[in-house]
């Protein structure tokens, strides 16, 4: 990858701009006159942090000053680095093969590509001994040129015919991608939009045409009831009731009677109905009457041992005194025994009920297919069914709610949204520049339901916000036109003299030395702009 | 370089004509201001006002050459500012001078004479000017090796002395004083002579008369000193706009000053790309993300900006140490400056970087601070309010003690 430094780029910049590449191999030009030259500590620190990053750095500027840096830097222990060179260099244009080192562009631009190309075609890595390498592949050629005519000869045509297959073969698979930079402005700007699902849309009056999101969601819910419920065996026994009066007394089943222990009350009631007749004058002067007894079973009216009752103890009719009708325990009343069991209550139905609500809002995620946004702040939740494991005060330790809620809400289309805004802020970009597609992102928020702005089921005001740079407008056809079938230098030209190019990067898909060039069939070719 | 002794002396004469003079601190993109009274009746130096004027349309790598006339321009605002407010005439004024405009260095000389006589004045003389043409020479070498420049227009604006010995005792002055062997050890500060003549220049269009060039490092040093009373050992990191600058403190002298193109307005640019924001309103963050006064998500967003700079920055800080060769072990007393201290993952995460092992510190380093309380001669009307403002106004404290003299 190439990066172009510029005067005005601080070393910061540079360390960050290294510590965010993700290639590997980069070669760096640094503008003459650039800071990073005030001292070498600059430098230094740069290749300490390529170094770290193992990044294989390359350091090209026409700077005299720099250039000298960057020799003490970055070849500082090889050998072969010859820094008189610098001392008795008057000509800019000196000797290419001499020319090595951070010096690339320029007049001779294109024999020190061809130098490099070699070396690296020959892997040789170590730039420091570029000069050494070139040396020994010239005497290479010449030793070459020693050999039989006759071995020449052959594989001259050998290589002849291979190459002329060769051509053609690099000629139809040969591809190119050209990876172009640009300046870039960073562009944020807001609009307030009416999303709708019943208007079309309609850019003047900022009307943006949306969906309908409708989807059913089912939650089951279960939490520990809290409500209590009496059970256990009502204690039951045999109360002999005794009629004082002279009158025959009717006593229906359910008829209470009330026993005092510990200025606590309980209460009983007879199992039967029963009559119980006046009492019977036995004999005169005086006159002597035998009361009536009439046995009957009587049961608590509660649950508990509390409401045993022993022998012999005495009851009281709710709706008689005792005067007139007595009651005494004939067979003690026992067996009574109690046990608390939990249960459904009211706050439990309450509380599983907005805690299923509760939590379908906080997790609502809609369903949406690829492509679509939902309207964050929109939707709206109707419930259509709820089944209760448990009613009300049935014993249960958890009750389970099964809920059915059908939500609603706003979408929109996220392509659609994105030329929707382009349309409404092409007029403040300036002429010749464009927003920038690859990272034009659209964030829209619900202004809310107030007094100037609306939201209902089927519409929406939003703050649709645009993220994004601003760059200068380049025709790709007609770069991929002017490069077609061209050398490599020869790209390099027509790339730097287009107007607004930072940087670029130029990728062939078969690179030999010599033969590199861009394919002369334009669909070959990739050309794709990119914010700096 | 031929030293006058004379000559220099006159350049420092420490003499004013008003009670109050204005302190200047060029920075790369704040010219920072102090009005100052000498309390005479008290001796107290007494400072009134303290302003930063931000220099218009500046950027952190902008030649230095090219920020003059924006200095020009902050000067006239400040001065402007100074007449509002204290209603005072005032022509004179100290420049402040950072690491990038004056170089420190100090230099030993041992000098065997044939007899054992009293040393005159003008022996005295020559002696320390030969310890200055070997100080002017040595820190040549230093700048070729650290730029190429093998020709640098150097000033000397000012010295300190750090010992001076005749036969193994120490001595105040040479002069009066008589032994066989002489050895003298002072701190020399060079400064650039372009970077001077353009601030008189300025000065005296704008009707004022600079009266002392002070450089930081040794208005630091110099009340570090007073505050402890004592020679120092320490290290002293000025975090200033466009770079760092390393002072080297031994025995009380500036041993070395180096700087590292890397300083608070990187954190700055680096919060302005990372986050989108404007480089005034990164600026305004920084402050806040100092003092925490950002909401929670904000500063988790600062922190990671700043801590991704601080990485990087300590990068630069190892390779800044690892430059003063000849420093074989440094004092464990750190003192960090400059506005750039005020960030507080800085001083969290110094000494945990992997830098700290490779550089030899006598023991681990610890955090220092100027009291500048305990300078009682002192009186600020207003508390500190950033570190900016404290090397311009040790500066101003500097050129008082120097007038007291």
């Amino acid at each position: 990858m190439e990066i172009n430094i510029s005067k005005y780029q601080s070393l910061s910049e540079v360390l960050f701009l290294l510590m965010e590449c993700p290639d590997q191999d980069i070669v760096m030009h640094i503008e003459k006159n650039s800071p990073l030259f005030n001292q070498i500590s600059n430098l230094r620190i740069i290749s300490k942090i390529a170094s770290s990053r193992k990044i294989n750095l390359k350091i090209k500027t026409d700077d005299l000053l720099g250039k000298k840096i960057v020799d003490e830097v970055f070849y500082e222990n090889s050998e072969e680095v010859d820094l008189s060179r610098y001392e008795n260099k008057t000509n800019e244009d000196a000797g290419l093969l001499n020319e090595v080192g951070p010096e690339i562009k320029g007049k001779n631009s294109i024999k020190n590509y061809l130098v490099d190309s070699v070396l690296s075609w020959l892997s040789f890595s170590n730039k420091g001994i570029k000069e050494k390498n070139e040396k020994k592949i010239q005497e290479n050629i010449v030793s070459k040129n020693n050999t039989s005519l006759y071995i020449i000869a052959s594989v001259l045509g050998f290589l002849f015919v291979s190459g002329i297959v060769f051509y053609f073969y690099v000629e139809n698979t040969l591809t190119s991608k050209v990876e172009i930079f640009v300046s870039a402005e960073r562009f944020v700007k807001s609009q307030n939009v009416r999303l709708s699902t019943t208007q079309n849309t309609n850019i003047e009056n900022r009307i943006f045409r949306g969906e309908l999101y409708k989807g059913n969601i089912n939650i089951i819910k279960d939490i520990e009831t809290t409500g209590e419920i009496r059970s256990g065996v009502k204690a039951k026994g045999e109360v002999k009731l005794v009629n004082k009066s002279d009158n025959d007394i009717k006593l229906q089943k359910g008829e209470k009677l009330r026993y005092k222990k510990n200025d606590k009350e309980y209460l009983f009631q007879i199992l039967e109905d029963i009559e119980i007749e006046a009492r019977k004058l036995e004999s005169t002067s005086p006159d002597v009457y035998l009361n009536t007894e009439t046995r009957v079973d009587v049961e608590a009216l509660d649950f508990g041992s509390s409401y045993n009752v022993a022998k012999g103890e005495g009851l009281k009719l709710v709706s008689y005194e005792s005067e007139v009708l007595s009651a005494i325990v004939d067979t003690a009343i026992e067996g009574g025994l109690k046990e608390d069991l939990k249960a459904v209550s009211e706050d439990d139905i309450k509380k599983i009920y907005s805690l299923a609500i509760e939590e379908i809002k906080s997790s609502f995620s809609p369903q949406l297919i690829s492509g679509k946004v939902f309207l964050k702040g929109s939707e709206q939740f109707s419930v259509v069914k709820t089944e209760y494991s448990h009613k009300l005060n049935e014993e249960t330790d958890k009750i389970k709610l099964t809920l059915t809620v059908e939500a609603t809400g706003l979408m929109y289309d996220e392509k659609e949204i994105v030329s929707f805004m382009r349309s409404i802020f092409k007029d403040i970009v300036p002429v010749g520049y464009e927003l920038y597609g690859k990272e034009l992102e659209v964030e829209a928020n619900l202004l809310g339901k107030t007094t100037t702005s609306v939201l209902t089921a089927s519409e929406g005001d939003i703050v649709a916000t645009v993220k994004t740079y601003v760059i200068p407008i380049l025709n790709t056809d007609s770069i991929k036109s002017q490069i077609s079938g061209k050398n490599i230098d020869q790209v390099r030209e027509i790339l730097e003299e287009i107007p607004n190019i930072t940087n670029y990067n130029l990728t062939l898909s078969i690179n030999i030395p010599f033969l590199s060039k861009v394919p002369s069939d334009e669909k070959k070719i990739d050309v794709s702009i990119f914010r700096k | 370089m031929k030293v006058n002794l004379t000559k220099i002396k006159e350049l420092f004469p420490f003499q004013h004509k008003g009670k109050f003079f204005y302190t200047f601190d060029l920075g790369s993109d704040t010219v920072k201001f102090l009005v100052n009274e000498i309390d005479l009746d008290n001796s107290k130096l007494k400072i009134w006002l303290s302003h930063q004027e931000a220099l218009i349309e500046t950027s952190n790598t902008q030649p230095l050459a090219d920020r003059y006339p924006k200095y020009e321009e902050a000067f006239k605002k400040c001065i402007e500012k100074s007449s509002v407010q204290i209603k005072q005439k005032i022509s004179e004024a100290v420049v402040v001078l950072d690491g990038k405009k004056c170089r420190a260095l100090t230099t030993s000389l041992k000098v065997t004479r044939p007899t054992n006589t009293e040393i005159s004045n003008q022996e005295k003389n020559e002696i320390i000017e030969k310890l200055f043409e070997g100080a002017y020479e040595e820190l040549k070498e230093i700048i070729e090796s650290e730029n190429f420049d093998t020709d640098p227009e150097l000033e000397v604006v000012d010295f300190s002395t750090v010992f001076i010995d005749i036969d193994g005792t120490q001595v105040l002055d040479l002069e009066g004083e008589s032994g066989r062997v002489v050895e003298v050890c002072y701190t020399l500060f060079f400064a650039y002579s372009e970077h001077l003549n353009q601030v008189k220049s300025i000065l005296k269009g704008l009707g004022i008369r600079g009266i002392h060039f002070v450089p930081s490092s040794l208005a630091i040093v110099d009340s570090i000193k007073r505050i402890k009373k004592n020679k120092v050992d320490c290290v002293i990191l000025d975090i200033g706009g466009n770079f760092t600058e390393g002072i080297i403190c031994f025995r009380g002298g500036v041993y070395l000053n180096k700087t590292m193109d890397f300083g608070g307005c990187d954190f700055t640019n680096a919060i302005s790309s990372k986050l989108g924001v404007s480089y005034l309103n990164a600026e305004k963050v920084k402050r806040f993300y100092s003092f925490g006064k950002l909401k929670e998500k904000e500063n988790l967003a600062v922190q990671k900006v700043i801590l991704d700079t601080v990485n990087l920055w300590s990068c630069g800080i190892e390779d800044l140490f690892q430059d003063f060769k000849e420093v074989k072990l440094f004092a464990s007393d750190f003192y960090l400056l400059g506005g750039g201290s005020d960030l507080p993952d800085i001083k969290e995460q110094l000494f945990e970087e992997p830098w700290t092992k490779s550089i030899p510190f006598k023991a681990n380093p610890v955090f220092k601070q100027i009291e500048i309380e305990k300078l009682i001669d002192l009186e600020l009307t207003e508390e500190l309010k950033t570190a900016e403002e404290l090397i311009p106004i040790l500066a101003s404290y500097y050129y008082f003690c120097g007038h007291r003299k």
